[in-house]
């Protein structure tokens, strides 16, 4: 092969690296992933809907007392027994557990939900797969009861 | 001498095609891909679009004043009145053109989750699908069930799917 030649296969050697490496650059630049808007919405709408709809729901069998009725009993020791038996604090965490199993179980989210005034001891804890590390959304509604407030929070995990 | 000229013009005649043909095979390469951009853009914007719409089309099933909670006509968020929603079933269903251009495609459950009962109660407020839908959007909104006759409220679960061509 001639000098000549070889210095033009040189040539379009290099050219066509290059035009891959801008074709790889452009593909970089402009194929974006898609944004997810609407995941931000429904996360935090669900966070917030999930507690404000558990506080106004009646509990089954306990003199039409609302949740949140129950939850003030069971921060003030004043243990309202409802028709199973069971205490203001026991019910309210199998009505949270019952709902949530039927809910974010069922769609494979994962979730904590706290209920306290002391965060070291709160009166419900349910939680499932939500590692401290992974990014969520959370919502907290303030109950207040005598003396202090009770704390209900809500965290979705992504 | 003649011969050796119409040699050499061949030859110069096959150099300007072989540029032209490498040419046009560049340019054709670079429409390819521009058009690949530009219709992966255009579908991330689609997307975008169907998703924004969507959350606008759940918002409007959430705040239907057909189904609202209210008392001394102020209106309860975040509640559906049981009484309502009976009636609401049959004037959604007997006026689908209204509430398409509200709900467009898509459909509108509702279940009742608490207090169970051995058969679930569960509402088919709004259906008009399409078969095979571009992009389809499953939003759950946790809502209360509040029943007049009863006073009480359950918890229940609006499922509002969305769809877009």
């Amino acid at each position: 092969m001639k000098k000549g030649q070889m210095e033009i296969i040189g040539l379009a050697i290099v050219i066509i690296i290059i035009l891959i490496g801008l074709a790889i650059a452009v593909r970089f630049m402009t194929f974006k992933n898609p944004e997810n808007t609407r995941a931000g919405f429904v996360s935090a709408e669900l966070a917030s809907n999930t507690i404000n709809t558990f506080l106004e729901t009646t509990a089954e069998n306990c003199l039409k007392s609302k949740m949140k009725d129950l939850i003030q009993d069971c921060a003030e020791g004043t243990e309202r027994i409802c028709g199973n038996g069971q205490g203001a604090c026991a019910f309210v965490r199998s009505a949270a557990d019952e709902i949530f199993t039927k809910t974010f179980r069922k769609w494979k989210t994962n979730y904590k939900f706290l209920i306290y005034s002391d965060p070291n001891h709160p009166f419900v804890n349910l939680e499932s797969g939500c590692a401290a590390s992974q990014e969520k959304v959370s919502d907290t509604f303030f109950i207040p009861v005598t003396a202090a407030t009770v704390y209900v929070k809500l965290d979705i995990c992504k | 001498m003649n011969k050796k000229l119409e040699k050499k013009s061949q030859i110069q005649m096959f150099e300007t095609i072989s540029v032209l043909f490498i040419f046009f095979i560049l340019i054709g390469i670079g429409a390819i891909f521009y058009v690949r951009v530009y219709k992966s853009n255009l579908d991330i914007t689609k997307y975008g679009y169907s998703q924004s719409k969507s959350v606008a089309i759940a918002q409007r099933a959430m705040f239907l004043p057909e189904l609202q909670c209210s008392k001394n006509k102020i209106t309860t968020d975040n509640c559906i009145d049981l009484l309502k929603l009976e009636a609401a079933i049959s004037v959604i269903n007997s006026n689908e053109i209204h509430y398409y251009d509200l709900l467009e495609f898509g459909e509108i459950n509702l279940t009742q989750v608490y207090p169970s009962s051995a058969s679930a109660p569960k509402w088919a407020v709004y259906s008009r699908k399409i078969e095979r839908p571009a992009s389809s959007f499953l939003t759950f909104v946790p809502i209360s069930l509040y029943d007049p006759a009863a006073d009480t409220y359950g918890y229940g679960v609006l499922s509002i799917e969305t769809q877009s061509k």
